[in-house]
């Protein structure tokens, strides 16, 4: 691509069914897209296909796709690919990122302010994993939009567009999901110490109620 | 687990406290609220926490180029199959369903009518209490209700009890057919039940298939005594039913896998 990406006008041509301007479009996207159906999968197989299925999807109805929107149509398919990819696993077992075994070493770290280092990137890469696994345990709905909106940044007016779901729906989604998170993790610090617990940032701390 | 548990402000709001999606006088509030309540505050801080870790997982890159290669769109069978189905589904579902319909309705015809009839011819034609009313409608209802008309017209108490007396015998004896025909007699004015009489029961499943039904549908009801031609004829229709109704189903249930499969 020697000219300069002009997204707008690559949708138009695109909707006109020019394959070359979609695929312009596919590469600018495709690293958003594989990486919410990993998140949302579990599996990069899985989040291949489903990667792969979203921009057949999306050519497949281009002439839909209308304004400047282009990112969260896509992220709003590619919630619609994991879905199917989610019902079609359904029949196999899930194979789950990372070593499943967190507790075999179980070093001190700090999520709010990460350690530096080989070693710190080593526990970071284990709060990742934890999470993921944790991730991958919530219902499809809850993960999805907890996935759009902490990894992916989305508003919760987003979210609820790509989700086509009401915004009261997305908050209690996000909601009861990140109560399941934060009880998994807190059930896994439990294990560890106080270790994985966050700072409280020398907030001050009234009595509780 | 203390989080849980309700306070003023609750797990949700508290959520999007975290995530700027609160109004200002709803977020003012709550960031007063937190001041006070050491719950909540340790719930923001761990929400915070979360989010940005979340927020931090290692983003992953494509593997590969998802670029589509023109024979990745050309075949597209899923929108073909999604054309076929809508287009035909409505009517081969209805062509399906009147089809069945119409092959139990006949085969209903055959079964209760055939026998009762070569039974009625074995008995001799002449008793005519029996025959009809094993026949039921066929026979019975279009010839027999005009008389009940007319007598119910005459208003002539002997002639009412006379004629239409064999008819509730009949009516009674061979269960659903006739009972259109007692009904006609006590209620409704006679026009009324003149038509329902006969067509209430014996005119659908003649109206609903095509060509052939009419003809031996009609066929026992002119000979009494010859109701081989009229079998042959109901057979025929049942078949041509049969074949439509599955035909149709098949292809229905067909497209719809191809459908599902694509």
């Amino acid at each position: 691509m020697t000219e300069p990406f002009d997204e707008a006008d690559l949708i138009e041509r695109s909707r006109r069914g020019d394959l070359d301007a979609f695929n312009a479009l596919v590469l600018a996207h495709q690293d958003r897209v594989y990486n919410l159906c990993l998140r949302m999968l579990g599996s990069p197989q899985a989040a291949e296909d489903a990667a792969q299925e979203t921009f057949i999807s999306a050519y497949r109805h281009v002439e839909r796709l209308r304004g400047p929107s282009l990112s969260s149509w896509l992220l709003r398919i590619a919630s619609n690919a994991c879905v199917d990819e989610l019902r079609r696993l359904k029949r196999r077992p899930q194979v789950p990122l990372g070593a499943p075994d967190a507790d075999d070493d179980a070093p001190a770290y700090e999520i709010a302010d990460p350690v530096e280092g080989p070693e710190g990137l080593a526990l970071r890469g284990e709060v990742c994993d934890a999470l993921q696994r944790e991730l991958l345990r919530l219902p499809p709905d809850q993960r999805l939009a907890i996935i759009l909106s902490d990894v992916e940044g989305l508003s919760y007016e987003e979210v609820a567009a790509s989700m086509s779901s009401s915004i009261g729906t997305v908050k209690s989604r996000i909601s009861r999901g990140r109560a399941r998170l934060r009880e998994a993790l807190r059930t896994q610090s439990e294990l560890f110490g106080d270790q994985i617990r966050p700072t409280t940032k020398g907030r001050t701390a009234g009595e509780e109620d | 687990m203390f989080w849980r548990q309700r306070h003023q402000v609750d797990d949700a709001t508290l959520n999007a406290f975290v995530d700027g999606e609160l109004g200002e006088a709803e977020r003012v509030r709550v960031d007063a609220h937190i001041e006070t309540c050491a719950a909540c505050a340790a719930t923001v801080d761990e929400l915070r926490s979360l989010g940005a870790t979340l927020s931090e997982l290692p983003r992953a890159r494509a593997p590969r180029s998802f670029a589509l290669r023109e024979g990745d769109v050309r075949q597209q069978p899923a929108p073909r199959w999604e054309v076929v189905w809508r287009r035909w589904q409505p009517a081969l579902s209805g062509v399906a369903v009147t089809a069945f319909a119409a092959f139990f309705l006949l085969v209903g015809v055959d079964v209760f009518g055939a026998p009762s009839r070569s039974g009625g011819d074995l008995l001799t034609a002449g008793e005519d209490a029996e025959a009809p009313a094993a026949e039921a409608t066929g026979v019975a209802g279009e010839l027999q209700e005009p008389d009940t008309a007319s007598g119910a017209e005459a208003d002539d108490a002997a002639n009412d009890r006379e004629v239409p007396d064999t008819q509730y015998n009949d009516g009674l004896s061979p269960a659903a057919p006739t009972s259109l025909a007692p009904d006609g007699n006590d209620s409704a004015p006679d026009g009324e039940a003149d038509d329902r009489g006969p067509s209430g029961f014996i005119a659908q499943p003649g109206s609903s298939p095509e060509g052939p039904v009419p003809s031996p549908e009609s066929s026992p009801t002119t000979d009494s005594n010859g109701g081989g031609g009229g079998d042959v004829g109901l057979r025929v229709a049942e078949g041509v039913t049969a074949a439509v109704a599955l035909t149709a189903g098949g292809s229905l249930a067909f497209v719809w896998w191809r459908r599902r499969t694509d």
